[in-house]
């Protein structure tokens, strides 16, 4: 068995004048999950699971409706996807041009990173699978 | 999923998917109710986020959970689509 040190860092801020949001009392867990899942012959890895309570406790706006978004940044030149849902495709967000090669083929969508693009893309809830 | 020499490198999040809730994310000028995940490619990185449904003053909570597999292996002959077949087979 191997053992290590995972180490993070939760930041909140609101998107738009960077200040804190108004919450009540966010709780944040993270831990190891089971390892079990991890068998395979010559695969190694580790496994954690996060879980986060959100509860807004005000807002200038009465009718204000915000989200959260867990990211994940991981280097250039990394493959990035998703599972989706036959014959659907992932959105454009900006710089449509520059997205290139999206790979869509046998239910999986990957994209490679070159780092630069500076374009995004999203996939709708319902074109997601699992 | 990474190459990093001989050694191919992966990240599997499982996260919550709410088929019937109201996302609140959208492309600039578009409006839409369900864009759940995000790529990124640029600034010398690339990122993945997925969204929580939106939430108002009446419907102040979310709870949220994910878990993150990191998994790596020998490259060998797998192509990168075997890799993430075998890894879905093996949750």
């Amino acid at each position: 068995m191997q053992r290590g040190v995972v180490t993070g860092t939760i930041a909140l801020q609101d998107d738009r004048s960077g200040a804190p949001p108004a919450l009540g009392s966010p709780h944040h867990r993270a831990g190891p999950a089971p390892a079990s899942r991890l068998r395979g012959r010559g695969t190694c890895g580790a496994a954690f699971r996060f879980q986060h309570y959100f509860r807004l406790s005000a807002a200038d706006d009465p009718q204000a409706r915000v989200d959260f978004w867990p990211l994940l940044p991981l280097r250039p030149e990394t493959i990035v996807g998703a599972r989706l849902q036959t014959g659907t495709r992932p959105v454009s967000y900006f710089n449509s041009k520059h997205i290139g090669e999206l790979d869509t083929n046998d239910g999986f969508l990957l994209w490679r990173s070159d780092s630069n693009r500076m374009s995004r893309i999203g996939v709708r809830v319902n074109d997601a699978v699992g | 999923m990474h190459d990093e020499g001989d050694i191919r490198q992966r990240f599997q999040w499982n996260v919550p998917r709410l088929p019937t809730a109201r996302y609140l994310d959208a492309p600039p000028n578009q409006t839409a109710d369900d864009q759940f995940l995000q790529f990124w490619d640029g600034f010398e990185f690339c990122e993945i986020e997925y969204h929580t449904r939106g939430i108002s003053v009446d419907q102040p909570e979310v709870v949220d959970a994910s878990e993150l597999v990191s998994i790596e292996q020998p490259c060998g002959n797998v192509t990168p689509l075997e890799f993430l077949k075998k890894k879905y087979d093996a949750t």
